[in-house]
């Protein structure tokens, strides 16, 4: 795409300019507002050094590319440093007050994410300097884009999401396999690696397609559709182009697109539950991932009740293997933290389905109580290392299977890693997306693109 | 791996940058006063938990942390002016009607402080009492009037049951009979309003616990200093490091 050129403004500059300002937000918010009962003086020293690391770790990527080193330091940015500065703002979070919650287990928590963005950054860079980078995928030339396909379903799938009388029964059928966001995936895919054979109607097109699923999404309530959309974007442009770089406009585009998002997070906050009054604690407390993993690892003992193997298992079997039936009535242990926070440890799907609640556990909190410190530490290397080495060890000659199959690998990494829900949920969603998945990837694979003497799989 | 190749590269910048963070760190933990937190822990009344419960709450809340009141705390705690009186912040414990208010203060304001918390909560009952009277005293006449009507109506019930009437004045006494319904309906109507209205503003502030300091001082111990700018330390260092090479290169 015509943005990535050799003059463009790396992504890692962009945010070290990001993680200098908030750095400062934090120190003058304290020189002007002093601690509260959350933030104390240890925790700005701490969210200090945590963005050193965060611009030591952009250096490193500035260097030499690494998706999953930026991943990161996005994510510890906007959901975690951000959020000391808007707790200095003000001191109120929906997490903290389900039990007792003080300044020092803000502290630890904060602590315990600094040593665990080591761990990651270690198992991400763990491979000799001399292995090549894995190499940026071009457009085959000689390709025409067939959009059809690809338009058709994502808007049968957007269309799907709406609950139309009409298409109930269809949905019981199409919706087993057109997921809207495997089909957005793709689609990205097929615009980023093809933009340059495609037609301008192609790519006016597949523009609208995109908007169509923000704007369905918003209306139907979903407050992360331009999230969703700007987070696969970075997947794809980063899985076909091996690096991130914009020209300056683009840079202010983003920072005007600001407002924006807010202003679809408000609008549909407003459609989810219209007398909600909305106000800006409720987005920064929406936004504050350091809460879930900092309260999470606070009250280790009571939440360990649901997340251990034995629970994972019976979760796993009840949500994801046994369809219309139970075995162990063991809903996913995500659901089931608001239920611990009130008393009742043992609830049923039911209990669940009534009172539908998920809390996320983050990349930290969960091997924490897992493991405990130290294993847990480990434990999210091991992980990180595994994904680092399954992206570098991706091979094959379709161009667009081997964009989305890194593609994909990121957004595992993102979604089901970093803000983990539960090794059962990633499980559960594994075995619910793999038939989806191949059925689409074969199907865009087979007829999105085209390619003159070339067969899907085939060499050139 | 960078961070090792860093450390054998470029030992000496990371080591003098280390030392530096920490050196700050260590000033940071000698030179400040040690700050204390003081707080107090008190509950916004009201005869019955309504909707607007939570709302009072957070206009008690918001009234004190806006420093709306440091004028009249001052006043009545003896401080020379609002300027003297310390930051108050103010927090509501989830699903209750409690509010603990607190302030962050170095040693010598501690007792300042805890006297400016106790003012604060009379001029609390005060200001929102005043409130709270001038409605009371608006209801008690209300009450009055409502209960003269009903006296008025009951003897008129009375006489027209003892008056002989003609078959013209016993129709005009059935319309009469009739409008008297409507006003004991409307009279109904009207208690059920006062009653409403009391609940809404039988409130009161009431202290939970005292003011108090907490154990130990805010800020930083020897081993957060340590850890806090060890990390920033090598954070720094580490980035001096990489930065140093890039400038050879």
């Amino acid at each position: 795409m015509p943005a990535d050129r050799a003059d463009g403004i790396d992504l890692s500059s962009f945010l070290i300019a990001v993680n200098a300002v908030i750095a400062a937000a934090i120190l003058v918010l304290y020189a002007v507002r002093g601690p509260n009962d959350y933030v104390g003086t240890y925790t700005v020293c701490l969210s200090l050094a945590f963005a050193a690391q965060n611009f030591f770790f952009l250096l490193v990527t500035g260097r030499r590319p690494n998706p999953f080193l930026l991943l990161l330091v996005v994510h510890a940015l906007v959901f975690y440093e951000l959020r000391v500065a808007t707790l200095l703002w003000e001191p109120w979070s929906m997490v903290f007050v389900r039990n007792s919650f003080g300044a020092a287990d803000l502290g630890n928590g904060l602590l315990f994410v600094i040593l665990s963005n080591f761990a990651i950054f270690f198992g991400v860079t763990a491979h000799s300097e001399k292995y090549a980078d894995p190499a940026p995928l071009a457009g085959d030339g000689r390709a025409s884009v067939r959009l059809l396909l690809p338009v058709l379903l994502l808007n049968i799938a957007v269309l799907l999401e709406f609950n139309f009388k009409a298409l109930s029964a269809l949905k019981g059928y199409l919706g087993i396999f057109l997921n809207a966001d495997i089909l957005l995936l793709f689609s990205l895919v097929v615009m980023v690696l093809y933009y340059d054979v495609m037609s301008k109607r192609q790519k006016a097109l597949l523009f609208c397609s995109i908007f169509v699923f923000i704007a369905s999404r918003t209306v139907s309530g979903s407050r992360s559709a331009m999230v969703t959309l700007c987070f696969y974007l970075f997947c794809v442009w980063f899985g076909v182009n091996g690096r991130v770089l914009f020209r300056k406009k683009l840079y202010m585009a983003l920072l005007a697109a600001l407002p924006v998002a807010v202003s679809l997070f408000l609008f549909a906050t407003a459609v989810r539950s219209p007398r909600l009054q909305l106000q800006a604690r409720t987005i920064f407390d929406r936004i504050g991932f350091l809460d879930m993993s900092s309260e999470v690892i606070a009250n280790r003992l009571p939440y360990s009740a649901v997340i251990n193997f034995e629970h994972y298992f019976k979760s796993v079997v009840d949500s994801g293997l046994t369809p219309g039936f139970s075995v162990f009535e063991a809903p996913k242990a995500a659901n089931l933290l608001s239920f611990i926070n009130n008393g009742m440890p043992a609830v049923s799907l039911k209990a669940v389905h009534e009172n539908y609640e998920s809390d996320m556990f983050t990349v930290y909190a969960e091997p924490y109580v897992l493991f405990g410190p130290v294993w847990g530490l480990i434990a999210i290397f091991a992980a990180a290392f595994l994904f680092q080495r399954a992206y570098r060890s991706l091979a094959g000659r379709d161009l667009f299977k081997l964009a989305v199959f890194r593609a994909t690998l990121l957004v595992l990494f993102y979604t089901y890693f970093l803000d983990s829900f539960g090794i059962d949920w990633f499980l559960v969603d594994m075995i619910r997306f793999a038939v989806p998945f191949t059925i689409l990837l074969f199907l865009f694979a087979k007829y999105a693109q085209y390619i003159p003497n070339h067969r899907s799989g085939a060499s050139k | 791996m960078t961070v090792l190749r860093l450390f054998r590269s470029r030992a000496g910048l990371i080591a003098a940058v280390f030392a530096a963070s920490l050196i700050s760190g260590a000033l940071l933990f000698l030179l400040p006063p040690p700050v204390h937190e003081v707080s107090m822990l008190m509950e916004v009344r009201l005869s019955t938990i309504g909707p607007y419960s939570e709302q009072l709450t957070w206009t008690v809340r918001q009234t004190i942390e806006s420093g709306a009141l440091n004028d009249m705390i001052a006043r009545k705690s003896g401080l020379k002016g609002p300027k003297d009186v310390p930051k108050l912040r103010a927090k509501i414990m989830y699903a209750t009607q409690l509010i603990k208010v607190y302030a962050f203060v170095p040693s010598q304001d501690v007792e300042r402080t805890k006297t400016a918390l106790v003012s604060l909560l009379q001029v609390l009952n005060e200001g929102f009492s005043e409130e709270d009277a001038s409605h009371t005293r608006r209801v008690s006449l209300a009450v009055e009037k409502a209960a003269r009507l009903e006296k008025a109506k009951k003897d008129m019930d009375a006489r027209l049951d003892k008056a002989q009437l003609s078959p013209d004045m016993n129709k005009v006494s059935g319309e009469l009979t009739a409008w008297t319904r409507d006003l004991s309906g409307m009279l109904r109507e009207y208690w059920d309003v006062i009653q409403d209205a009391q609940t809404l503003h039988t409130y009161r502030i009431k202290m939970v616990s005292p003011p108090a300091v907490s154990d130990s001082p805010e800020g930083l111990s020897p081993l957060q200093v340590l850890i806090a700018f060890g990390l920033l330390g090598l954070m720094a260092g580490l980035s001096a490091a990489l930065w140093s090479e890039d400038r050879k290169k």
